[in-house]
């Protein structure tokens, strides 16, 4: 309270380092402590679901994977898969395995990206040099695979675009060998750091009640208490075929929902270390799509779920038999986590923790204004 | 199959109920059942989840399409709550629909916000919610820009100017008529200097 | 708050200086350049003698980046259309779309990426046309 015994407000972010990108909460304070907040959007508004629904499905398919900017490639899966419950494709076997590999290395870079944010907003700032310095050593291989280094546009409906290059396989083991023995030095400095433990351990409490009640999803709620993973009740792609265990934790507070994505992140390994074997020789990786005016897809509609590092990514799609889908419609696990979720908990905390406690829940902006 | 027969049928009876080869169910309501179905699905059948409001803009039939996308986590099923509501906006300036849906914020707080997205994307009116303003857009003049009757491209013409340097760019159809009829035009001409010959 | 003292914890985290006496993760960019892959997809290229001047490829471009110009010289007598594709590339978002769709594969994406430049103009691309070089080296 000021001397007139009012409450401070203020606007943490959209120019705010702390903030994990183009939002704001609007917090009232209390000395330090926070009474009350909220979550303002808006400053990302780019019309995607519009722009869709102007597109034939070709060109509709390259900016699919700017809906969220860590993570694009489990939005291109998604719209690929949606285009194929509608217009009835049948995806070749080998385009399968790779779309599967191409979601965990996705999942493992965000995780390191995530990894880098937390650390920022601790003010740890070896854990983004290192996270980001080790991160790009994926994207090389992405770049290698696919062209591109952040927005892949690979995952095509009806495959992938091109097959995997020679010896990609080879490097990705290696690369991935590199990584295990990274973790113990991340262990060193971040997730026994006693000073991230100190600040981490009761933060940014999410109750189970809470967690159903708020449809969280992802890592949230598996520290929340809850075994729930997309890839195991609905299983896509190869996950079937694939072995791995889903951490969970009771504490659900920042510290277990960190060791919960390092244990995620050491699953990702066991996965791509399969994958790498059992991926098919050779095969077809796509069929071939008509021209991208002739390309109708007939009257229906359909909801397609993946599991991304953060939680789930839904698409609702729904055609009119012609050539462009009459409704794309997104929801990302930040639509819930920022706009509901947040404000109720760092309701009471204090103000140094928002930041942390936002990355922790995992928000990005990008995918709640598409 | 035996989800629908010992729970959803045995629950809703009357209500007309199908399932597509996704497995998503799908219960096809009026508008007055909302509350009651979904407090229902909530209540009796473990409905934890909302997951979204979708909402699809069938302009030539004369109605919005809503689907509450609910999830249980307990029988790992996907159910979708269809309502229609008619498009007709009010003719006060409001530019919100004549047809109100009910809020269902007090049973799932993120109802709140999906619905807000609705109101303002669609222009769905909606009673019983507490924070009816601006969510993405600022100082919007227009009809809702999510409904199929506004032009996204008449929109950026009338409020953004092209950078000049592309005016040389050529329609293609008509340069291959100009090509083909030169050559063709070329070919009679050869052809009248060989008969000259 | 009761917490112990944690003293591994407190000096683990000084084992990451022993990276001070390790070789730099970074590059010293402009006297050592990243090499880019094959199949990284950079600025356009069109083999001119190739192209049959169809369209598709600014049919297929959601982003109106292409435009169908008239060249200076048409270098293939099949073109049909005597025009050649210019891409801008304030537009260009390098899905790579028109290289997948032209039917005689002379629009193909370089592996080069990086221009600047103070004109915004200059970002109209007349795309390079490859097939001159092979004729001067030929
Ligand atoms: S699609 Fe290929 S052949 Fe056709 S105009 Fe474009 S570059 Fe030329
Ligand atoms: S790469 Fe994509 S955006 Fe660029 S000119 Fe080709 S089709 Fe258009």
């Amino acid at each position: 309270m000021n001397k007139n015994n009012q409450l401070v407000k203020i606007f943490h972010g959209p120019q705010h380092p702390g903030i994990t990108g183009n939002m704001s909460v609007e917090i009232d304070l209390d000395g330090e402590t926070i009474v009350n907040a909220e979550t303002h959007v808006g400053y990302l508004h780019r019309g995607f679901e519009k722009l869709v629904e102007r597109r034939t499905i070709p060109q509709a398919f390259t900016i699919v994977c700017r809906i969220c900017v860590p993570e694009p490639d489990p939005n291109e899966e998604n719209f690929a898969r949606g285009i194929e419950n509608l217009a009835g494709i049948e995806v070749p076997v080998k385009a399968k395995w790779i779309r599967t590999m191409v979601l965990e290395m996705q999942r493992m870079t965000s995780q390191f990206l995530w990894m880098a944010g937390q650390g920022g907003s601790l003010g740890l700032y070896i854990n983004p040099q290192w996270a980001v310095a080790d991160r790009d050593l994926m994207l090389d291989l992405y770049e290698e695979l696919t062209g591109a280094r952040v927005y892949h546009m690979y995952i095509y409906p009806g495959g992938v675009r091109n097959d995997l290059p020679l010896g990609f396989l080879y490097k990705l083991g290696r690369l991935l060998d590199y990584y295990e023995t990274r973790l113990p030095e991340y262990d060193r400095i971040f997730f026994n750091n006693a000073v991230f433990k100190k600040r981490a351990v009761g933060a940014g409490y999410v109750s189970p009640e809470t967690a159903l009640k708020h449809g969280v999803v992802g890592p949230v709620l598996r520290a929340a208490g809850f075994k729930k993973d997309v890839r195991r009740y609905a299983p896509y792609e190869m996950y079937e075929n694939l072995e791995f265990d889903i951490p969970v934790a009771t504490e659900s507070d920042v510290y277990a929902r960190a060791l919960i994505r390092r244990e995620e992140f050491k699953q990702s390994i066991r996965i791509l270390r399969q994958i790498i074997k059992m991926m098919p020789k050779d095969g077809p990786v796509n069929v071939k799509l008509k021209n991208h005016r002739q390309f109708t897809i007939p009257k229906g509609e359909t909801w397609v779920r993946t599991e991304s590092s953060r939680g789930e990514f839904s698409y609702y799609m729904a055609s009119d038999g012609s050539e462009k889908l009459r409704r794309m419609q997104v929801k990302g696990p930040s639509m819930v986590h920022a706009m509901s979720l947040l404000p109720e908990v760092i309701k009471g905390g204090q103000l140094a923790d928002v930041a942390m406690i936002m990355n922790s829940l995992g928000t990005c902006p990008p995918e709640i204004e598409r | 199959m035996s989800f629908i027969n010992d729970k959803l049928i045995p629950t809703f009876p009357g209500y007309n109920i199908t399932t597509d080869d996704q497995g998503i169910h799908k219960i096809n309501i009026e508008i007055d059942n909302l509350i009651t179905i979904a407090s229902r699905l909530h209540n009796e059948l473990n409905f934890e989840s909302l997951q979204t409001i979708s909402c699809a803009d069938w302009i030539e039939d004369g109605y919005l399409q809503l689907n509450y996308i609910f999830y249980s986590y307990e029988f790992n099923q996907t159910v979708f709550v269809s309502l229609n509501l008619p498009r007709e906006l009010k003719d006060d300036g409001s530019k919100r629909t004549i047809s109100t849906i009910p809020s269902l914020q007090n049973i799932w707080p993120q109802a709140n916000h999906f619905e807000r997205e609705l109101w303002e994307m669609f222009g769905v009116s909606v009673t019983g919610h507490n924070s009816l303003k601006e969510f993405f857009l600022e100082d919007w003049q227009q009809i809702p820009p999510m409904r199929r009757d506004f032009d996204t491209l008449d929109f950026v013409n009338n409020s953004f100017e092209f950078r000049p340097g592309r005016e040389d760019a050529m329609d293609v159809a008509t340069e291959r008529k100009r090509v083909r009829e030169a050559k063709a035009s070329e070919v009679t001409k050869g052809a009248d200097v060989n008969e000259q010959k | 708050m009761n917490w112990k003292l944690d003293i591994k914890g407190i000096l683990e985290p000084f084992t990451a200086l022993k990276y001070l006496f390790k070789q730099p993760a970074t590059l010293l960019y402009p006297f050592e350049k990243r090499k880019t892959t094959e199949n990284y997809r950079g600025f356009h290229r069109n083999d001119q003698s190739k192209c049959i001047g169809c369209g598709l490829c600014e049919d297929i471009c959601m982003n109106d980046a292409i435009d169908m110009i008239k060249p200076e010289i048409v270098k293939n007598a099949k073109n049909s259309s005597e025009l050649i594709p210019r891409v801008d590339f304030g537009r260009c978002c390098w899905c790579s779309l028109c290289t997948d769709v032209c039917p005689t594969k002379s629009l193909t994406l370089s592996n080069e990426y990086s221009m600047v430049s103070t004109d915004p103009n200059s970002f109209l691309y007349n795309i390079p046309d490859t097939s001159k070089k092979e004729k001067q080296n030929g």
